[in-house]
């Protein structure tokens, strides 16, 4: 899978390196037990500092996205990714909240809020409409 | 005019003199003379203007060099290959440097002046790079190594057959040139060279292997194809061009042993060089820097407007990448075809200047 890295957004490196490797695994182009670069191979890749993609893989393992084992390396999940429970439920409510309250203020109502989402759900293929 | 000499002169002039003429259209299209540009400038007019005055120039020079050899081998015989070979080298390796760095310092005002950077940057990886085979196994040095041993062993066994004395040195005429007293040590010589290439062999198809992947972020999956296909071709090109050269030195002690003339050696020897020369070049116009020449039918685009990372401000003069953020030990050259290292990474300076004190030592040692 190719993981691009915008240089000039304001979201950090290792933010980025994270998100698109949870997007991989969500539409399929990462697949379970699939090895990823080493961390070293990775930074020296993007020209980067080590402690950048390490600070990635190390939330990605903490979130239950990838393995990391002394001899295989980086591996995304084989096994079952942990599932939703109430934490992450919490977690996920906050995170949309001020997206939520942005949306109102500018005057995009529930419809085209949900919409946008599902939109987003069909672009990893898990859309309700596809199934 | 003296054949022999005029032949070996041209034999290394020609395919050196084409080859630092033709640099600046050989590098990838988001570079210009060691400066990052975006690749829809690389047709601009002034920045074209630039690659063909550097070749008028450099290839005038590299002109003049031949000329000048030419006109040397008319009055002098091949004993002065020793001094006047390395003189037009140097003649035309102070041209291409000099006008490298003129239009580098003209091509950094003029990314200036237009602002010509961009503020689109992009970085982009194949999570899968390290998976692809990128060079041949290291295990295709096994015939070197074979050939090195049995090298070593025809001169054990026949040591006794060896004169009292060993030439390290002929001159043309095939008069000795430089004697030392047989030993050990001496007669194994050429296997320890042998030796010693095969280690840089191993060195330098680690570098292709290792190198930092740099897709182009424009074009990711054609540059990733036309990548792969430029490190396999210089790693199988490493491999058998490092094999003939082990099989050249082998003709140094079989000479002796069999005493056939030495010119049969120079010959064959020389043509062990054309034939690697004339690969460099070949190969180098086929490819391109980073396999960017090679035809790959382009797949869906990228988002329009991204352009690889502006990252000059690693590259000292444009040619010495220091960069003590990266840890990548390899990468490739921004001027030229095939790869560099991370000066900032004293482990890259060990690969490299490691086998070289090491082939300084050896020849120390012998002549001591």
């Amino acid at each position: 899978m190719l993981i691009r890295i915008d240089l000039q957004s304001e979201e950090p490196i290792y933010q980025q390196l994270f998100n698109r490797i949870v997007e991989g695994i969500a539409s399929g182009a990462l697949q379970p037990g699939e090895t990823l670069p080493s961390v070293r191979s990775l930074a020296a890749d993007l020209g980067i500092n080590l402690h950048t993609v390490n600070k990635a893989y190390t939330y990605l393992r903490q979130e239950g996205y990838i393995q990391i084992h002394r001899q295989k390396g980086a591996l995304v999940q084989p096994g079952p990714i942990p599932g939703a429970d109430e934490a992450f439920m919490r977690r996920l409510e906050q995170r949309l909240r001020p997206l939520v309250a942005e949306a109102i203020c500018r005057g995009v109502d529930e419809g085209r809020f949900r919409e946008v989402c599902g939109r987003l759900y069909q672009q990893f293929g898990k859309g309700e409409m596809a199934t | 005019m003296n054949g022999l000499l005029t032949l070996m002169l041209l034999m290394v002039l020609v395919p050196l003199g084409v080859m630092v003429t033709a640099v600046p259209f050989l590098t990838r299209k988001t570079e210009s003379f060691g400066v990052s540009i975006e690749e829809r400038h690389w047709h601009d007019p002034e920045i074209r203007g630039m690659r063909r005055a550097y070749a008028l120039g450099t290839g005038s020079f590299a002109a003049l060099a031949i000329l000048a050899g030419l006109a040397a081998s008319a009055f002098l015989d091949e004993n002065s290959l020793d001094w006047l070979l390395p003189a037009l080298v140097g003649v035309m390796l102070a041209a291409h440097a000099t006008f490298y760095l003129r239009f580098h310092f003209r091509m950094k005002a003029l990314k200036e002046r237009r602002g010509l950077v961009s503020s689109e940057q992009q970085l982009v990886v194949d999570t899968g790079f390290h998976r692809e085979k990128r060079a041949f196994s290291n295990w295709w040095l096994i015939p070197h190594l074979v050939v090195a041993a049995a090298t070593a062993a025809v001169c054990l066994i026949f040591y006794d057959r060896f004169p009292e004395q060993i030439v390290m040195q002929y001159d043309f005429q095939g008069n000795p040139s430089r004697v030392v007293d047989k030993s050990y040590a001496t007669v194994l010589m050429p296997a320890v060279i042998q030796l010693l290439l095969v280690l840089v062999f191993r060195i330098v198809n680690f570098s292709i292997a290792s190198s930092k992947q740099q897709l182009d972020a424009a074009h990711p999956q054609k540059s990733l194809r036309q990548n792969m296909i430029f490190r396999r071709q210089w790693s199988a090109f490493l491999l058998f061009s490092g094999f003939l050269l082990v099989l050249a030195i082998a003709l140094l002690p079989l000479q002796m042993l069999l005493q056939f003339p030495p010119s049969v050696t120079i010959a064959l020897l020389l043509a062990v060089v054309v034939v690697i020369l004339l690969g460099v070049l070949t190969l180098g116009f086929m490819t391109g820097q980073g396999g960017s020449r090679i035809l790959i039918r382009e797949a869906a685009g990228a988002p329009a407007g991204t352009v690889n990372r502006d990252d000059d401000r690693y590259w000292k003069l444009g040619v010495f990448y220091f960069n003590p953020e990266d840890p990548a030990l390899f990468l490739e050259k921004r001027f030229g075809v095939g790869w560099t290292i991370n000066w900032a990474r004293p482990a890259a300076w060990a690969l490299v200047f490691g086998p070289v004190a090491l082939i300084v030592a050896v020849s120390l040692a012998l002549d001591s």
